[in-house]
């Protein structure tokens, strides 16, 4: 009998879509199929996908990869909040949030306003996952299939608080415990009115990132070690900076956190991971003195470096002079754009902007002071103090303090030679 | 955005030593050397005496060749007609001088068996003594790391795929890890020749401390004696704006480089009795030509 053939996709098929079909409708479907030598496999997704079903794999968060399409997941979610956002001028509130089984956890988008609440272990089949900025996130559509489950799942998950070090751009529902270095109130003009934001730096074992609280927290003071439940990163200045909304969770902590405090210096490699950092030292050799160093010229109005007196959106205005450095600077294990401003050109290599037209006109060249800041500059070791963004024009190096490390070598060379047992 | 090659610190022993080239796919893709300790490297750093310069190309074809010594060997480097910038340098370097070169690593394999490797400058400067001694420093401490990160390797006993993963997880970096996976497959005898770099290497730390106490010993003593008749005939030529140089300018200009005045006299009855300077009028010198 044909049906004999048959019963066991059919069987599948069934499984996959409960109720929505019958097993009539679906033997039709697939006999029809098959009589056009669709390969049985190709029959079985095409008609699932027909009445709305998913032929999801069952998979934990540990296994997910950002190639993964169609999951089929069982987890707990950690936490939930609802958000306005615009997609394509169209105003829409999405779920985002945090699920977890006992593998691992990760973030989730809900495209829609799904029935998830905070604390219950739900099956989850038709989801699919997204790489986003590195990260990867399930993601929850319209056709997503949520059936609640027991409570005795036998999910363990908690929520891990994330390292500031690991914080990412447009990370949400961030869990962090810190130490409040910093925190400053301040009050900002708004579309809806003047509002007084707080603003800071937290700090943990791993880094050190700013802050900004748009809501009053009693909690958020000098030298607290506090727990911040749903957060979210935005990058300000090049750098990924905490954000906490009317959605967040401030609670004094009883945990023991050694913030870093002092500007702690690592290498280029570890640097790089990042994609952003405050009050980091780093100490490399010069490798690259880039053209556009020396005496620039500057549009008034807008401050774009200009050619000719000509800015490219105020056309001809009276330009003001500057000096900078672009240079690269590689300490063996990577290498970051270094820029020092006017200042740093003249604390660390001499050349005022009033010393550097001098020269300009003295030599009748404009390349004159970029020719002598190369001589001065490459190959030299500097220490470097600044912050770090690392976004679509590469990694940059903003210094605040630049300096030619004088060490006693002699004695370096004894603490290596010491080091190595000779 | 493409992310711009490390310069690696490596000695020139190992960098002569090196036999390898890889290249990672694709026409565009860059050449890599693989050294003996694993650099994967594209571009170096590399801080010493410059002690050779030749221009060994034709009339419309420059080519120059220099060496730059450190304390383990020296590195050839050959700059064509696309570093324009490196013959306004080399013409007008001293030898010897400290120079910090950054520039690509090249190996020429002859046909003849022999291999050799030399490094086609990006950038050439003037450096002082102690970013020389730095690099030593530098340069010792990461060939070091990647001694032991290929003796990690060596001891692991694993296969070339798990040892990247194997030495990720002790914290190397990737390019090293992948420079391991290939040098340990094709070096001969790695584990000995390791033995005999650990060994230049310290030779290499220890040159900064021999040279440190030389500085405070004799030579240099001498040197500072030549040096100071040299300066005050210098300066003596400098003030001197066609009727001679006031006795007291000198005076003046000298005592900025700890010159005492009585030092001074000293020099200026010596260069007077080598008949380099006269006494045209009382407190008036002039050099003689």
């Amino acid at each position: 009998m044909i049906d004999d053939i048959y019963a066991p996709h059919i069987a599948e098929i069934k499984k996959a879509l409960g109720d929505r079909a019958s097993e009539e409708t679906i033997l039709a479907d697939l006999e029809k199929l098959v009589k056009y030598r669709v390969p049985v496999a190709e029959a079985k997704r095409s008609i699932i996908k027909k009445y709305g079903g998913t032929d999801s794999v069952k998979k934990t968060l540990s296994e997910i990869t950002a190639e993964d399409r169609d999951v089929e997941i069982t987890v707990k979610v950690l936490e939930v909040t609802k958000r306005d956002v615009e997609i394509r001028g169209v105003s829409r509130t999405i779920l985002t949030g945090i699920v977890a089984d006992n593998t691992a956890q990760l973030p989730f988008t809900a495209w829609s306003e799904l029935d998830l609440t905070k604390g219950e272990v739900v099956n989850l089949r038709g989801a699919y996952v997204r790489s986003w900025q590195n990260q990867i996130q399930i993601n929850l559509g319209d056709r997503c299939d949520i059936t609640k489950q027991d409570e005795a799942a036998g999910i363990k998950a908690e929520i891990m608080p994330t390292k500031l070090a690991d914080v990412k751009e447009h990370a949400n529902n961030l869990h962090i415990l810190s130490v409040v270095l910093e925190a400053n109130e301040q009050t900002v003009h708004t579309k809806e009115g003047d509002k007084t934001i707080t603003s800071g730096i937290l700090a943990d074992d791993t880094a050190k990132l700013p802050f900004t609280s748009w809501v009053q927290n009693p909690n958020l003071t000098k030298d607290a070690t506090i727990y911040i439940e749903n957060a979210y990163a935005k990058v300000f200045r090049g750098v990924p900076t905490i954000n906490i909304s009317e959605q967040t969770t401030i609670s004094p902590s009883e945990k023991i956190v050694t913030p870093v405090v002092k500007a702690n210096q690592q290498s280029v490699y570890d640097l790089l991971k990042r994609e952003g950092a405050i009050d980091i030292i780093i100490k490399g050799n010069i490798v690259c003195v880039r053209p556009g160093s020396g005496l620039i010229m500057r549009c008034p109005e807008c401050k774009r470096v200009i050619q000719q007196n000509i800015c490219r959106v105020h056309g001809p205005v009276a330009p003001v002079p500057d000096v900078r450095v672009k240079s690269v600077i590689d300490d063996g294990t990577g290498s970051l754009t270094l820029v020092l401003d006017a200042r740093l050109t003249e604390e660390l290599l001499g050349y005022s902007i009033e010393e550097a037209k001098k020269m300009t006109s003295d030599a009748m060249s404009s390349e004159v002071v970029e020719e002598n800041i190369r001589e001065q500059f490459v190959g030299k070791m500097v220490a470097v103090n600044g912050n770090m963004s690392n976004g679509e024009y590469g990694a940059i190096l903003l210094a605040e303090s630049a300096w030619f490390p004088v060490d006693d070598l002699k004695e370096e060379a004894i603490a290596l030679l010491k080091e190595r047992g000779v | 955005m493409l992310d711009r090659e490390i310069a690696w610190r490596i000695f020139a022993s190992e960098f002569n030593n090196t036999n390898i080239i890889h290249t990672a796919g694709g026409e565009q893709a860059p050449h890599y050397i693989i050294t003996p300790t694993g650099a994967r490297c594209n571009r170096l750093f590399a801080v010493g005496v410059i002690t050779e310069v030749e221009n060994i190309g034709h009339e419309n074809n420059e080519l120059w060749r220099a060496r730059i010594a450190d304390p383990t060997g020296a590195f050839t480097i050959y700059a064509g007609q696309y570093q324009t910038f490196s013959s306004v340098f080399f013409t007008g370097i001293k030898i010897p001088s400290f120079v910090a070169v950054v520039g690509k690593a090249r190996i020429y394999e002859p046909g003849d068996g022999r291999i050799y490797t030399s490094i086609r400058p990006e950038e050439l400067n003037v450096v002082d003594e102690y970013s020389r001694d730095q690099w030593i420093l530098e340069t010792a401490k990461s060939t070091l790391k990647r001694i032991d990160a290929v003796r990690l390797a060596l001891n692991s006993n694993l296969h070339e795929g798990e040892i990247i993963e194997h030495l990720q997880s002790n914290n190397i970096q990737k390019e090293l890890a992948i420079g391991i996976s290939i040098a340990i497959t094709q070096y001969n005898e790695l584990e000995q020749y390791l033995s005999e770099l650990e060994q230049v290497v310290y030779d290499a730390v220890r040159t900064v401390l021999v040279e440190k106490e030389d500085n405070v010993a004799a030579e240099p003593k001498q040197e500072e004696i030549i040096d100071s008749k040299e300066y005050v005939a210098n300066i003596m030529e400098m003030l001197d704006t066609g009727k001679g140089a006031q006795y007291s300018d000198i005076v003046d200009a000298v005592r900025k480089v700890n010159i005492t005045t009585k030092q001074l006299e000293s020099i200026i009855k010596e260069l007077m009795s080598e008949g380099r300077c006269y006494e045209p009028k009382i407190g008036v010198l002039r050099t003689v030509h």
